[in-house]
């Protein structure tokens, strides 16, 4: 009988180089998949080390050493000695509790390795083993076997690639660690710093955008020999593609927040004393359209507003990184400030970001039972307001840059026609220089033309430019109104469905019963009745229609006429129903040359605010208008006895965008409006001195008129 | 024509409705009709007249620093279960968790303000003929009849050993619990079963 035997494959030393020198085509490769490994195996730091790079020489080291899972001798022996593991693909998430999707490809850190340098130390240890795990690999014994078995002479016997012998041993340590570290020598090249500089882009992209995931990853870069690598933290490439960074931080020695201010045009960061929710680590990211799309390019995901994390962990919403968007809501309200469509707003779909908290400083926000919310107590309300605000600057600072940018598109309008002008002025100087050629004149006459032709399209070109700047006003007029609209139509419904009910069941009445004696105090009640709502809703009728009427219209307006019909008519019922008493003093003789809708919204805006502010008072409320003529100015005075302003908000309520009240619907137009308005007709607006005592505000409008 | 002896209690808070021709209609159908501005003085009126029957006519927008109409609502309901409530809102933007609890806590029916004085004495009437004709206010009505004395005696035995007094009872018919339930259905049942047995007699 025949024995059977076998023989078994194996592998030449070029093999290796041709698996690993076809996978990893560069260094910069070749260090980004060995991080990858790092991510992979749930570290959540990693340290890539170059020393004594440049110049290249024995000293040279990278050192990539992270603090993941490690691994024990079977995985060395099974998984990092085998060539074309499919150790990786077995799932595509890492080991509970993390659970993060893999990055790396498979099997090819190892020949990664090859690509930085000839000689490798790996050092492992998993947690709780008692022993290190030390491999050192040399590749240059491979290249030396490669170049033997290559040259003509070589007799001796083909070492395989499968037969070269790496040493390893165990070392006692610390039963806590864990990680591996890759101690690369021998590199194959320099690393100057622009070569570190490309690393550094590259391991950005590992970095999530949304910073602290549940199991955060950070990258350090340590470059000794470099200055900007002194243990340079990896930030997210995202990030750094953000049209404005803001970081806020604090200190508690001190006791102070750092909170955003424009200065100069410009945003600077300003210490102020401690909010009442605590000391607040706030990084706002706010990205321009162009910005937005290159986020897009680099991350596959889309901006989505501002988190709050306590303690480097996510709270609410909940959510975590790459969940569904529809489920994360804007917990802060930064959309809710918004009435859609309006301009120079930033909103969730703009920012990114995220609020740090803590349990030790911030112990008064707090889960709400539910888990899908917070707490909606005063510290809570405190750390929106505060965000809101730092938004809210952020929008002014744009918006002036905007402006800016216009003002000098218009002085660059204005400045290219008067070149074009001077430019003719020479032309025709020129042309009358007797001795000038005929050919010349000539060409000067054709300039002269395309000139005028230029001339032309300036002029045009300015002229639309004008056009979608007036267009722009009236959009924003037109878009104020109908806020001021919505809050009216509510009330308007409101009026029409009270007054209409009582005036059916006063007719009622008087139609059922009429004449019965017993009932004729009532029948004199009804007909009062029903003649007092008519008016009322006449009035209101009337109101109404004047928004249909064109903005610009100006006109004498009997201003006692029109503070006592808002006052006394148009409010009356909501009045009634809030328990708040309206008082009018008005001279009779007063009449102002103005637009009567917006002098109505600007009673409006004011009325609205005074709701609010007497909302929770007890006792007494009252709202008052009064009117003087003083010299050549109408000053109005418009109090209430409410809560008033407190002295940290007083400069900042006329601001666009400033609101403290949210919740109760207020968009942070009104009283933006209301000086945007009182500035077109040249007067003033401004916080004065509480009228009501003990607590109350009272406003100061000067309007200069003309008799 | 006698007047209905249910009281109707108006929980609303702009005054001038008192004034409202609805108020002199109503009164020549009920006995009683009472006005209550803040739902705070409403709900002690119905804890100290838990033994007289009421129907509650309530606005559902009270101004922001009251109580809610709707908070209003869930107190009544920790009260009684079964006193009918008739829903006036001149509000336009109920949402529709305000709708859910509404319905959920069993309101009798909706009248907006626009109601004329007709639908307004009709609704309370049939609220009232409702309250007449539900066993558990039956029960309750009889209950109340006796003294504080008796009422706290222990009166009813099961068979499982618990043992209730009329005010137990009481507590039971109107937060509709289910001992309450089918102590109402157990009567019903027995109602029904005399009847028939003594049919000649109807």
């Amino acid at each position: 009988m025949n024995d059977i035997t076998t023989l078994k494959y194996r592998f030449d030393v070029s093999a290796y180089r041709l698996l690993g020198r076809e996978l990893i085509t560069d260094r910069i490769t070749a260090l980004f998949e060995l991080v990858k490994n790092c991510y992979d195996a749930n570290s959540t730091e990693v340290h890539v080390e170059f020393f004594n790079v440049n110049p290249r020489s024995s000293e040279s080291k990278i050192i990539i050493k992270d603090n993941g899972i490690g691994m024990t001798f079977d995985d060395v022996r099974d998984k990092w000695m085998v060539i074309g593991t499919s150790s990786k693909r077995k799932s595509q998430t890492s080991p509970t509790p993390f659970n993060r999707k893999v990055t790396g490809r498979k099997g090819v850190g190892r020949f990664a390795v090859d690509k930085l340098g000839a000689k490798l130390l790996l050092k492992t240890k998993r947690k709780n083993s008692s022993k290190t795990l030390f491999l050192e690999t040399d590749w240059s014994i491979y290249e030396l076997e490669e170049n033997k078995q290559l040259s003509f002479d070589f007799t001796g016997e083909q070492k395989l690639f499968t037969d070269i012998e790496n040493q390893y041993w165990f070392e006692d340590s610390n039963n806590d660690e864990q990680g591996t570290t890759l101690t690369i020598t021998f590199l194959n090249e320099i690393w100057t710093q622009f070569d570190i500089d490309r690393a550094y882009k590259e391991l950005s992209k590992l970095i999530m955008p949304s910073f602290i995931q549940k199991y955060p990853f950070s990258i350090y870069i340590n470059a000794p020999q470099y200055q900007t690598y002194r243990n340079k933290k990896v930030e997210s490439l995202a990030i750094s593609e953000a049209t404005l960074k803001i970081e806020l931080g604090y200190n508690l020695e001190n006791r102070t927040q750092e909170t955003l201010e424009i200065k100069n045009n410009k945003l600077v960061k300003k210490d102020i004393t401690v909010p009442p929710c605590g000391f607040l680590g706030v990084s706002i990211y706010y990205y321009d359209l162009k910005a937005k799309s290159q986020y897009r390019k680099l991350t596959n995901d889309a901006i989505d507003g501002i988190k709050v994390y306590r303690d480097g962990i996510i709270a609410t919403p909940f959510a975590e990184y790459n969940a569904d968007r529809n489920v994360q809501k804007d917990l802060l309200g930064i959309d809710k400030r918004r009435w859609s469509g309006f301009f120079d707003k930033i909103g969730t779909r703009d920012l990114l970001g995220w609020i740090d908290i803590s349990v030790e400083r911030n112990p008064l926000i707090i889960d709400a039972t539910n888990r899908q919310d917070f707490v909606d107590n005063e510290a809570w309300q405190e750390l929106k307001k505060f965000t809101i605000k730092q938004i809210a600057k952020i929008e002014d600072f744009l918006k002036n840059k905007k402006e800016e940018v216009r003002t000098k598109t218009e002085s660059q309008f204005t400045g290219a026609k008067e070149d074009i002008s001077d430019l003719q002025k020479e032309i025709n100087l020129i042309k009358e220089i007797p001795a000038i050629p005929v050919e010349i004149k000539a060409k000067l006459d054709e300039v002269g033309k395309s000139l005028k032709k230029t001339q032309a399209s300036v002029n045009r070109s300015f002229k639309e430019y004008q056009e979608l700047k007036e267009e722009k006003k009236q959009q924003e007029n037109l878009f104020f109104s109908l806020v001021s609209l919505q809050t009216y139509a509510g009330m308007l419904s409101h009026i029409t469905r009270t007054s209409l009910g009582k005036i059916k069941r006063s007719a009622e009445f008087l139609y059922k019963r009429f004449p019965d004696p017993q009932f004729n105090r009532q029948f004199t009640k009804d007909s009062k009745r029903i003649y007092e709502e008519m008016n009322k809703l006449d009035k209101a009728v009337d109101f109404m229609l004047k928004y249909a009427k064109d903005d610009q219209f100006f006109e004498d307006i009997d201003i006692k006429q029109v503070v006592e019909n808002q006052l006394l008519n148009i409010y009356y019922d909501i009045f009634q129903k809030e328990n708040i008493i309206p008082i009018v003093e008005v001279n009779k003789e007063l009449s102002l040359y103005y637009n009567q809708k917006s002098f109505e919204d600007i009673l409006d805006n004011l009325i609205s605010n005074s709701m609010k502010a007497l909302s929770d008072k007890s006792g007494e409320k009252i709202i008052k208008c009064s009117v003087i003529i003083e010299k050549d100015k109408f000053l109005l005075f418009f109090s209430d006895n409410g809560c008033g302003i407190p002295e940290k908000d007083r400069d900042k309520i006329f601001d666009v965008f400033f609101t403290t009240t949210a919740e109760q619907g207020g968009a942070g137009l009104g009283l933006f409006i209301v000086k945007s308005r009182i500035e077109a007709l040249k007067g003033k607006i401004e916080l004065v001195e509480n009228e009501l005592k003990p607590t109350g505000t009272t406003f100061k409008i000067e309007l200069p008129f003309k008799k | 024509m006698e007047k209905r002896k249910t009281t109707i209690l108006v929980v609303e808070d702009i005054r001038d409705f008192q004034d409202d021709p609805f108020v002199v209609e109503t009164e020549l159908v009920f006995e009683t009709l009472i006005f209550k501005e803040k739902t705070s003085d409403a709900v002690s009126y119905i804890k100290e007249n838990l033994s007289s029957k009421i129907i509650i006519l309530l606005d559902i927008a009270f101004s922001a620093n009251q109580m809610d109409g709707i908070k209003f609502l869930e107190e009544l309901r920790s009260l009684s279960k079964i006193i009918p409530v008739v829903i006036w809102s001149g509000k336009d933007n109920i949402t529709e968790d305000e709708y859910k609890k509404l319905i959920n806590d069993t309101t009798f029916a909706f009248l907006t303000k626009g109601a004329s004085s007709e639908e307004i004495v009709e609704t309370l009437s049939k609220a009232d003929d409702y309250l007449n004709s539900k066993v558990d206010s039956a029960i309750e009505s009889w209950l109340e009849s006796h003294s504080d004395e008796e009422k706290n005696k222990p009166f009813l035995a099961t068979s499982d050993g618990h043992s209730y007094s009329m005010n137990d009872l009481l507590r039971e018919i109107r937060m509709q619990t289910k001992f309450g339930q089918t102590l109402s259905m157990d009567i019903n049942k027995l109602t029904l079963d005399l009847l028939f047995r003594n049919k000649e007699s109807l």
